[in-house]
């Protein structure tokens, strides 16, 4: 499970964040201000990345860069702050990406997962329920026991489980398995959904999201 | 065509104009002159030779000496006197003459008029009678012709019928005076022209050094056009074109003050819009974030009610920003002053601050010193509830916050935690918040200080801010200087 630091200070922007982060297997420390940032960091600095917002009480976004590098944690800056400048000077020293308010949800999860992907931290195993799927050596396990999919069921179920607790497009689906240039048919996408259920048994697991999607959902009660 | 050269043109037509009509003139007197000399001066010599000869013929007269006696007397004397433009016509005939015709011819005198001759009076010649002349072209040449009849003693005209007994004849050619007049006047033409020549640079020059400012000043006015509104004309002359430079100068710069003025409040204004900008973002983004998160995450029920809510406190924070940039941009307006009683003011301003205070745990204390201020009641109102609430955010639980009228204005004081000196010029910068997220819990949207700077100005008034860190701060409110 990967490690991601948030410092934002302002709430409502950093709740939410932070709960769609750990609804999808993100492991979240939020902070709303620069210096207890810092101070936290000195004694637990395992995370393979951080979220930084760049106006900030106490140790500004700019500030606690220097910090990260020490414990060598990529980067990627949260700003409303459209002018160039501040792009420059964040990509200048060093931080991975940054991306402008406002944004969506998606867009993050994906800038989220390049950096960790480039950085070689991506944790490429995931878990739901008694199923743990390894992307990197794409097996599939239920309790141990190795299930047989197709590539393309494979690849469906890779991008459900990414997105744990969250709706995923048939679009998204498609381009995520063949990239943005593809315009597929989504209604493969509706077949290997069905198999999935049935193979797998998770007919009630995997919503469809009427007009929209999937949704692979883990009830946490 | 340039101004210099229009007016330049102008004064040398009439300079032409002038000099020619004072040359023809000139001309002609001369001409005239000349050939009234030369005239005398014929007449004066013929009558000279009718004097001389008249005298020497009395003298030597006798009477009733024989006709041709008497011929060859008047031949005799007339030769003593006589040269070669003499000519002596006696009893119709020609004597003593170099000439190849009769002066007669051109000039014929006729003295039937003449009074006979009088011994008595001793005089031979009739003062009146002026001999007459004639000038005209004579075998091509130009010839002067003087001549008068010769009165002699009545003798002489015995035995004679004719017109005239004796005429003499002075017969001058004059082609060499009108060649001295043709010169003269080909001399008075070159030196008039050059005059002229002379005249018509000087002018030149002159118009274009007396007009050489209005080029400066029109070189000035198409600078400050292309852009450049710090430029002046350098133009001191006395006359009016200084006046109007100095005029032109004032122009330019109110022009330049209005510009800059205006550039200036088009900075402020896209500052302040960059700054609005802004302010939205956050707000936009946790709105995103939340909607985004109910309609794609899988979220319990108190998870969603508290997305909601998040939704909801940030509707209500854009809603009290976007009330506070109305109230700052319809400020424009002019306040409406009017003496207003201040007990009356500072009694709303506590019934309308009392819900914040009383939830903050901060009491409020109004001391009126004053009974009657001239003021806009609903913008100071808004002033003073803004200062109150500034001072009770900054306060601690327990705290006062005290706000003074006097003649002067108002002062808001509070012993919290005071504002840094640093910060102290920039609080009323619009956005502009010491504390960000402490004042945003708070609700501040960074326009409070703002709209007071604002309000204040509009009354031509001004803000003044004391405070120390850890002891509290003093804000007043002045609006009589």
């Amino acid at each position: 499970m990967n490690r991601i630091l948030l410092v934002e200070d302002d709430h409502a922007i950093a709740d939410a964040v932070a709960l769609n982060l750990r609804t999808v297997g993100y492991e979240v420390a939020a902070f709303d201000d620069g210096n207890e940032a810092a101070a936290s960091l000195e004694k637990d600095h395992s995370f393979d990345l951080a979220l930084l917002d760049i106006m900030l009480p106490g140790l500004d976004g700019f500030s606690l860069f220097s910090l990260m590098q020490k414990y060598n944690i990529p980067v990627i800056y949260m700003t409303a702050k459209t002018d160039s400048e501040s792009e420059v000077r964040g990509l200048k020293e060093g931080a991975e990406d940054y991306i402008v308010k406002p944004f969506e949800i998606v867009t993050l999860l994906v800038r989220i997962e390049k950096v960790l992907a480039r950085t070689g931290r991506l944790n490429q195993i995931y878990r739901f329920k008694e199923f743990t799927l390894d992307a990197e050596n794409r097996i599939l396990t239920r309790a141990g026991e190795p299930i047989e999919l197709t590539p393309m069921e494979f690849d469906v179920l890779t991008v459900l489980m990414k997105n744990k607790n969250r709706t995923v497009s048939r679009d998204r689906i498609l381009n995520e398995i063949w990239g943005e240039c593809y315009y597929g048919d989504t209604r493969t996408v509706d077949v290997r959904v069905a198999n999935l259920r049935k193979k797998l048994g998770l007919t009630d697991e995997i919503r469809t999201i009427s007009k929209v999607g999937y949704r692979l959902e883990e009830r946490r009660k | 065509m340039k101004l210099w050269k229009k007016v330049s043109l102008l004064c040398g037509t009439v300079l032409i104009l002038v000099a020619g009509i004072c040359l023809t003139l000139l001309i002609v007197r001369s001409g005239e002159k000349v050939l009234g000399l030369t005239y005398s001066y014929a007449e004066q010599k013929q009558q000279a030779l009718v004097t001389s000869f008249q005298n020497m013929l009395r003298y030597y007269h006798e009477e009733h000496d024989s006709e041709v006696a008497t011929r060859s007397l008047v031949k005799y004397c007339f030769s003593q006197y006589a040269d070669d433009e003499a000519v002596l016509i006696y009893r119709d005939e020609t004597i003593s003459s170099n000439l190849t015709f009769d002066p007669s011819d051109y000039l014929s005198i006729d003295n039937t008029n003449d009074l006979p001759y009088n011994d008595t009076d001793d005089v031979w010649i009739d003062e009146d009678e002026k001999p007459q002349h004639f000038v005209g072209t004579v075998n091509g040449k130009r010839l002067l012709i003087v001549g008068s009849s010769v009165d002699l003693p009545s003798e002489f005209s015995h035995s004679y019928s004719g017109n005239s007994l004796c005429r003499i004849y002075i017969v001058q050619e004059i082609s060499p005076v009108y060649t001295q007049i043709r010169l003269m006047t080909g001399q008075f033409l070159a030196i008039g022209a050059a005059c002229i020549i002379i005249g018509l640079i000087c002018i030149a020059l002159l118009v274009r050094r007396a007009l050489r400012p209005l080029q400066t000043l029109q070189n000035a006015a198409s600078r400050i056009a292309a852009g450049s509104y710090g430029e002046r004309a350098s133009v001191s002359s006395n006359d009016e074109i200084g006046a109007l430079a100095r005029d032109f100068n004032a122009m330019a710069a109110s022009v330049e003050q209005r510009i800059d003025e205006l550039t200036e409040t088009t900075e402020r204004q896209r500052l302040f819009i960059g700054g609005v900008t802004h302010e939205f973002k956050t707000p936009l983004t946790a709105l995103l974030l939340n909607a985004d998160s109910l309609q794609n995450t899988y979220m319990e029920e108190d998870e969603q009610i508290a997305a909601l809510s998040r939704i909801r406190h940030q509707a209500h924070w854009l809603e009290r920003l976007v009330q506070k940039l109305l109230k700052l941009i319809t400020l424009n307006e002019k306040p409406k002053k009017e003496p207003v009683s201040v007990p009356l003011l500072l009694e709303r301003v506590r019934e309308s601050t009392s819900d914040t205070l009383a939830a903050r745990g901060v009491s409020l204390e109004t001391d009126c010193r004053v009974a009657q201020l001239e003021l806009d009641a609903d913008l100071m109102q808004s002033v003073l509830i803004n200062l109150i609430d500034n001072s009770s955010k900054a306060s601690k639980e327990g705290q006062t916050v005290t706000v003074t009228a006097d003649a002067e204005g108002f002062a808001v004081s509070d012993s919290g935690c005071g504002i840094p000196q640093a910060e102290i010029d920039r609080i009323t910068e619009p956005f502009y918040m010491v504390d960000r997220s402490r004042s945003k819990k708070l609700g501040g949207v960074g326009l409070g200080l703002a709209l007071v700077k604002e309000i204040v100005k509009a009354h031509s008034g001004h803000l003044t801010i004391e405070s120390t860190v850890g002891k509290g701060t003093i804000v007043r409110v002045i609006l009589k200087r």
